[in-house]
């Protein structure tokens, strides 16, 4: 009496099937790596982007920074930021924050954090200026961009980081 | 029969197995994630490093720096501002391209003789080109062998015809560095067409006709002209006059020299009106800083003036022709000197031979640059100035302060390059900076 299905077809179907199994998980795992690689690049070119909005664009502002139509900092020179552009935007509210946030191009499920930090050549303090949210997620992984600007104050320039971290 | 199944039973396990191998290795491409670098950290290096010299230019710092020479840390120069501004993992070398050095080094193949005409050919070794200080120095290494190898050597001189069939390889090889070779030397047929002469400084002999003793540039309506770019260095160049001889009423004379005409040029100080003023010949109008004087229809320009003699027992004033049409007068020897004009003659004579002849882009890689400079009486300031002039081109018109930095030997195979163009100018043509940036890890 011969069984349904001899044991040598059992053996070369579980060997076969094993290995489909293999290969489609080995392929189905890498797909985590093509998607991380992606939002990063996401995140650095959108970083680039506000950091290239905020020193080459001089925007469009008013005296109220929720009537500001393009949020540029930049003197109309590019590289060359209005200090009291960038006074406005210090310390800034959750309101604000969000405000900048939709002018800088960035969506809900993104934030970001300004830095713009004096360089000291002198040895002298350094002032900095900051406009963050609310609370900052320490373990989302962010990406930073630092640029060199120059600050215009109208009557004196100095050199400064501008830095801008998306997450 | 039973021996029969059991082989088709293997037969299909082997067949299962060769199936798996290949499936694995066909889509073992799949297995390892390839994902292309953004090669974004390359770029973020190249961002910072513009960032850092638009910042610098728009600072106000960057052209004072490169004009002033004013580089090193010590110096708290464009190296100390750089290595404040750039990541502290970051190591940089600075080139410049379109600027003429700032430290010029001769090596004269002479004897003392000559030394001493070349001294009196250069006389301030300190000039104040365009408001930038440019220094020449010369090195006493008689042997030209010795001088080809001097890797720290920009231009080497030569008075007189020399043999230099003995040296061709490493003319070749001095060249190739992008160094200049200078001969000032009245020439016949023979040692023109001697087969390196000819080749090395685009010289070739031409049958009939004398030199005439006149002089002006060769092609000054396109600036991509050597002549043009020449005589663009020489309307800035100053020449110094020393003022030597006391004349009384606090006047000191000394003498400059117009198409080899010898004029007189007095030096002194204006009590009422408080400044320095400089006098030529007979004419008693006292000329201030930064005019113009006008001798045989020629301007000449006052760009220095000291009266002071007490100070350090020395009085000159620095002047410059600052007319581009200007016309030398130099005069030919019977027989020599009778060298075709072509496209890199820099003066040519009134009927049509070349007095001084360029070469560039000699060797295969097109470096190295070379003049052929017609003998000329040492004391003629006019032509002094012409020589510093050219002095300066033939230098080379690119340095690296990667030497100055100490930073250039350190420099990886893998290296990031920004490119940034000083223009709008006045004084200065517009000129490149290279900034190269490599992480120390």
């Amino acid at each position: 009496m011969f069984g349904q299905v001899n044991i040598e077809f059992i053996l070369s179907a579980s060997v076969f099937l094993l290995t489909l199994t293999f290969i489609s998980f080995t392929i189905v795992n890498i797909f985590p790596h093509f998607h991380n690689e992606a939002v990063n690049d996401i995140l650095k070119a959108k970083a680039f982007q506000a950091s290239e909005l905020l020193i080459m664009d001089e925007g469009d502002w008013s005296a109220d920074l929720e009537d500001v139509k393009r949020i540029g900092l930049s003197t109309g020179d590019p590289h060359i930021l209005n200090k009291s552009k960038i006074l406005a935007l210090n310390n800034c509210n959750e309101i604000e924050y969000n405000e900048i946030k939709k002018l800088l191009g960035l969506t809900y499920e993104y934030d970001f954090i300004l830095n713009i930090t004096e360089i000291n050549f002198t040895g002298s303090s350094s002032e900095t200026w900051k406009c963050k949210p609310s609370a900052v997620s320490l373990i989302t992984k962010k990406f930073w961009i630092k640029r060199l600007v120059v600050i215009d104050d109208g009557a004196d320039r100095k050199i400064a980081k501008l830095q801008i971290a998306v997450y | 029969m039973f021996m029969c199944y059991s082989k088709k039973g293997f037969v299909k396990i082997l067949e299962a197995i060769i199936a798996s191998i290949i499936l694995i290795g066909s889509m073992s491409y799949f297995f390892i994630p390839y994902i292309k670098s953004s090669d974004w950290s390359r770029s973020n290096l190249e961002l910072q490093g513009r960032d850092a010299l638009v910042a610098l230019d728009n600072y106000g710092y960057l052209r004072t720096f490169i004009l002033e020479n004013n580089i090193t840390e010590d110096q708290k120069g464009l190296e100390y501002y750089l290595k404040k501004m750039l990541p502290k993992s970051v190591m940089f070398s600075v080139e410049v391209y379109g600027l003429p050095k700032p430290v010029i080094k001769l090596g004269c193949n002479c004897t003392s003789a000559e030394m001493e005409k070349l001294q009196k050919m250069i006389y301030d070794k300190r000039i104040e080109f365009k408001g930038r200080e440019i220094n020449f120095s010369i090195d006493g290494e008689t042997g030209l062998e010795n001088l080809l190898a001097n890797r720290d050597i920009d231009v080497i001189l030569l008075f007189g015809y020399k043999d230099l069939s003995p040296y061709k390889s490493e003319i070749e090889e001095f060249l190739g560095r992008d160094k200049s070779i200078l001969v000032v030397a009245d020439l016949n047929e023979t040692e023109v067409n001697d087969g390196i002469f000819n080749e090395t400084f685009n010289l070739s002999w031409q049958v009939g006709g004398i030199p005439d003793e006149n002089n002006d540039f060769s092609d000054l309506s396109d600036p991509k002209n050597i002549s043009w770019h020449i005589s663009n260095y020489f309307v800035y160049m100053p020449v110094r006059i020393e003022t030597t001889e006391d004349i009384g009423n606090g006047e000191r004379k000394g003498n400059f020299f117009i198409q080899g005409i010898q004029h007189d040029l007095i030096t002194g100080y204006n009590e009422t009106g408080s400044f320095d003023y400089v006098r030529y010949d007979t004419d008693t109008k006292q000329y201030k800083l930064n005019e113009v004087f006008i001798v045989d229809g020629w301007s000449i320009k006052i760009r220095k003036i000291d009266s002071n003699y007490t100070d350090d027992y020395s009085t000159y004033a620095d002047i410059g022709i600052i007319n581009r049409s200007y016309v030398f007068n130099i005069s030919n020897i019977p027989n020599k000197n009778n060298i075709a004009k072509n496209e890199k003659t820099i003066l040519k004579t009134t009927n049509g031979f070349s007095s001084i002849q360029s070469n560039y882009q000699i060797t295969k890689y097109g470096k190295g640059r070379t003049v052929w400079l017609k003998n000329y009486t040492e004391t003629y300031s006019d032509v002094n100035q012409l020589f510093k002039s050219i002095l300066l081109w033939a230098a080379g018109e690119n340095y690296d302060l990667g030497q100055i930095f100490g930073h250039k030997k350190m420099r990886p195979k893998s290296y990031t390059k920004v490119y940034y163009v000083v223009s709008g100018n006045q004084e200065f043509e517009p000129y490149i900076i290279k900034l190269v940036l490599w992480h120390i890890y």
